[in-house]
């Protein structure tokens, strides 16, 4: 599709178009309108105003006309003593066609906002929705700057084109020469490939102290068959010898089975490689409930295995069953470490609590030790009460361990059991309130190392002015060992304190400070800025003060831009005295 | 090394610049658009030079007694003539304000605000999706579409 116009923008950061007097053509008419927008991300295209169709002898007219390319549909719409609506098209189809909020938000001043747009007179958008531009003028932050014969407006971050592709070359005085670069080929719904190449010359350095230089190579390549069938091939290298490979295929019977298969190769430095043939299936039965299982069986007689069966009956009712084996060579030994593990869940939630059992039984074929373990846990929903003012949960976990190796038998058991009690804002004033939380926990065990822990914060807000506010916390913890008459433990407190100041959108900070009552001492202060500076300019700062150093730890500064599908920062570190500046695709 | 790298860099450069950049591209017709937006509102802020549209929405409710529909044109320099016209959800025009004019000494204006006000008879069946389009100098230049939901006129 050609876009001709007296004035055509390009938005990059947003992938926008707004353009004035435009012509072009749609489903074999000539259109031309005095507005156009389209939304290139969300595929929507819209032309307003003046609206002229043409095709033979035929003439239509209108004020509004919302149109898709793809699918050859358009809705005219024209504003008289009612509102007239024309399909334009394939004229059996429905038109699901409608304005939306985004087309609400492009406007010219909006594409001459951005960091980067493009004006020209001649667009072209093809079928990938790619948009290209002819003698167009790239604007940088408002300032017209560089002129293009011919570019693709929408090279965005994120895409490829087939083949190879040069990403990166920088050289730093910490990392030397480093070069990314990749080849991709893709051809579409059959054949998927991307190889990356990362390269980083050391040697250019001065005393260096690694490698003189690496290579890595990333490979991975998907084939498709048809719908349900697809091969794999994965492949990664690494200067130092250290390389794998997987081919694996993949099968999907219906909506219900997937069945895999892989053989990987896996080299380790300066150890013998290992061949694994893998398989694995997921079967989901619906109210028979899922079972998966996967093995893999390596050439040196090492042998990976699991088996689950998941279900959940009557809605509320969930059942777990797993279990795997493993036998696994131990270092350069010859000595195979053999596992057989397996465990059961069963649970039940309501409204008002709810209910686990578990089991689980670990056994060591080689050590010859065999772990048993089974568990309940039963908890009360949060439950609130006074209008919802106080909300208050407990929650228990019992635990039995019993441990067998060889003629010795062990076993114990522990249970903890916890409480919690919060409540929402309470509004003393209208711009003060005061809200509070306070757990209480208990841990007994069969060797007596009880604890008893308790913890409460108060948290008090008071605005002050509008936009500042004022907010003071205070925590007390305190964990309490138990044994017989013995108490012993600790405690701590803390104190702090944050002033928030948003008077307007443009400003936003708060400065914090945190005192230790027990020891009379201060700690530290954070403080944070950010202040909308012009054209979506930030400026943000962080800085933190460690009063028992008695000295600033760190300031970070950052001037940030912020431009629709990507953001642009410049950043200051004091701690690494570090200026970095980040191109971060959102 | 150092003589590598340059020519490596020279190499990407030549590869990006040669092919395609220009100095000097064809001169544009400046865009001609000159309106800023165009807000749906409940409420008017009068209190500053220009107005302002208060309570932006594109949803009102049925016992709502008005809703404005409020535009921002700038850089005008000649006498226009804006429209108004609102259509009810069964898609027939229930309001046309005639042409307004504006700027009549045809100054230079940097910034122009003007609205128009639908009064809903509250006990109307007004629920559905209205659309109201606005002309400048008979030509259109923007519609915008809102819903009226049944419901109360005070917010719970």
């Amino acid at each position: 599709m050609k876009l001709e116009g007296s004035y055509l923008a390009y938005s990059y950061d947003n992938r926008q178009i707004y353009g004035e007097n435009v012509k072009f053509n749609f489903f074999s008419y000539d259109v031309s309108c005095r507005y156009i927008k389209i939304d290139v991300t969300s595929r929507t295209f819209y032309a307003y105003g003046d609206i002229v169709l043409k095709k033979e002898d035929e003439i239509i007219s209108g004020d509004e006309f919302l149109f898709d390319p793809l699918k050859n549909i358009g809705k005219l719409i024209s504003y008289k003593e009612g509102v007239e609506v024309k399909k334009i098209g394939d004229e059996s189809s429905e038109i699901p066609l409608s304005k939306n909020n985004i087309l609400d938000e492009l406007s010219l001043s909006k594409i001459q906002k951005s960091f980067l747009y493009f004006t020209g007179k001649l667009f072209q958008i093809n079928k990938d929705f790619e948009v290209y531009g002819f003698n167009v003028t790239l604007y940088l932050e408002g300032l017209e700057s560089l002129g293009f014969k011919k570019f693709r407006l929408s090279g965005g971050i994120n895409q490829r084109n087939n083949g190879f592709s040069l990403n990166k070359i920088w050289y730093t005085k910490t990392q030397g020469l480093i070069s990314r670069a990749s080849y991709f080929y893709e051809k579409e719904n059959k054949i998927n490939s991307l190889t990356q190449l990362n390269y980083e010359e050391h040697s250019v350095l001065k005393d260096y102290p690694g490698l003189p230089r690496q290579a890595d190579v990333m490979s991975s390549t998907t084939v498709n068959f048809n719908k349900s069938l697809n091969l794999g091939l994965t492949g990664n290298y690494n200067s130092s010898n250290l390389w794998n490979t997987r081919v694996w295929l993949n099968k999907k019977w219906g909506n219900k089975v997937n069945t895999q298969v892989d053989v990987l190769y896996n080299k380790p430095i300066n150890l013998k490689g290992e061949t694994w043939l893998g398989f694995q299936s997921i079967i989901n039965a619906n109210k028979l409930g899922n079972i998966s299982f996967a093995g893999k069986y390596e050439i040196q007689n090492q042998v990976l295995s699991s088996f689950s069966y998941r279900n959940t009956f009557l809605k509320r009712i969930n059942f777990l069953l797993s279990s795997s084996y493993s036998k696994v060579k131990i270092g350069q030994s010859g000595d195979y470490s053999k596992i057989l593990s397996g465990g059961v869940n069963l649970s039940y939630s309501s409204r008002i609590f709810n209910l686990s059992t578990d089991y689980y039984l670990n056994y060591d074929l080689f050590g010859d030790q065999l772990l048993s373990q089974p568990q309940l846990r039963l908890g009360l929903n949060p439950f609130q009460f006074y209008g919802g003012l106080l909300s208050a949960s407990i929650y228990n976990i019992f635990i039995y361990n019993d441990l067998q190796r060889g003629e010795i038998h062990d076993n114990n058991y522990s249970n903890n059991t916890v409480f919690n009690l919060s409540t929402k804002p309470i509004f003393l004033q209208k711009s003060f309130s005061v809200n509070f939380n306070i757990a209480l926990e208990q841990f007994v065990e069969k060797e007596d190392r009880n604890f008893t822990s308790g913890g409460f914060i108060i948290n008090v807000k008071k605005g002050i002015l509008k936009g500042v506010s004022l907010e003071g916390f205070y925590n007390i913890q305190s964990r309490r060992k138990t044994k017989s008459w013995l108490i012993e433990g600790t405690t701590s407190q803390d104190l702090s304190t944050v002033l928030k100041v948003n008077p307007s959108k443009r400003l936003n900070g708060w400065l914090s400070f945190s005192f230790d009552p027990k020891k009379s001492q201060w700690r530290q202060s954070f403080a944070d800025l950010s202040i909308e500076l012009f054209r979506s300019w930030e400026f943000h700062s962080l800085l933190n003060y460690d009063f028992i150093l008695k000295k600033i730890n760190n300031v970070d500064l950052y001037i940030i831009r912020r431009a629709g599908q990507f953001q642009l920062r410049f950043i200051w570190r004091s701690l690494s005295k570090q200026f970095v500046v980040e191109l971060v695709p959102r | 090394m150092k003589k590598n790298i340059i020519i490596v860099i020279l190499f990407v450069l030549n590869t990006f610049l040669g092919s395609c950049i220009t100095f000097k591209s064809d001169p544009l017709v400046f865009p001609d658009n000159q309106v800023e937006f165009i807000h749906l509102c409940k409420g008017m802020d009068d209190s500053g030079e220009l107005l302002e549209p208060v309570d932006i929405q594109s949803e009102f409710s049925s016992k709502d007694e008005h809703i404005n529909c409020f535009i921002k044109l700038k850089d005008v320099s000649i006498k226009i003539h804006l429209r108004w016209k609102w259509y009810s959800p069964d898609n027939k025009m229930v309001r046309d304000t005639g042409d307004v004019i504006i700027n009549q000494e045809e100054k230079y204006l940097g910034v122009v605000t003007a609205y128009d006000m639908l009064q809903l008879d509250t006990e109307d069946k007004n629920e559905g999706q209205w659309t109201v389009v606005v002309f400048m100098n008979d030509k259109f230049i923007e519609s915008k579409t809102f819903i009226i939901k049944k419901g109360s006129r005070f917010n719970i």
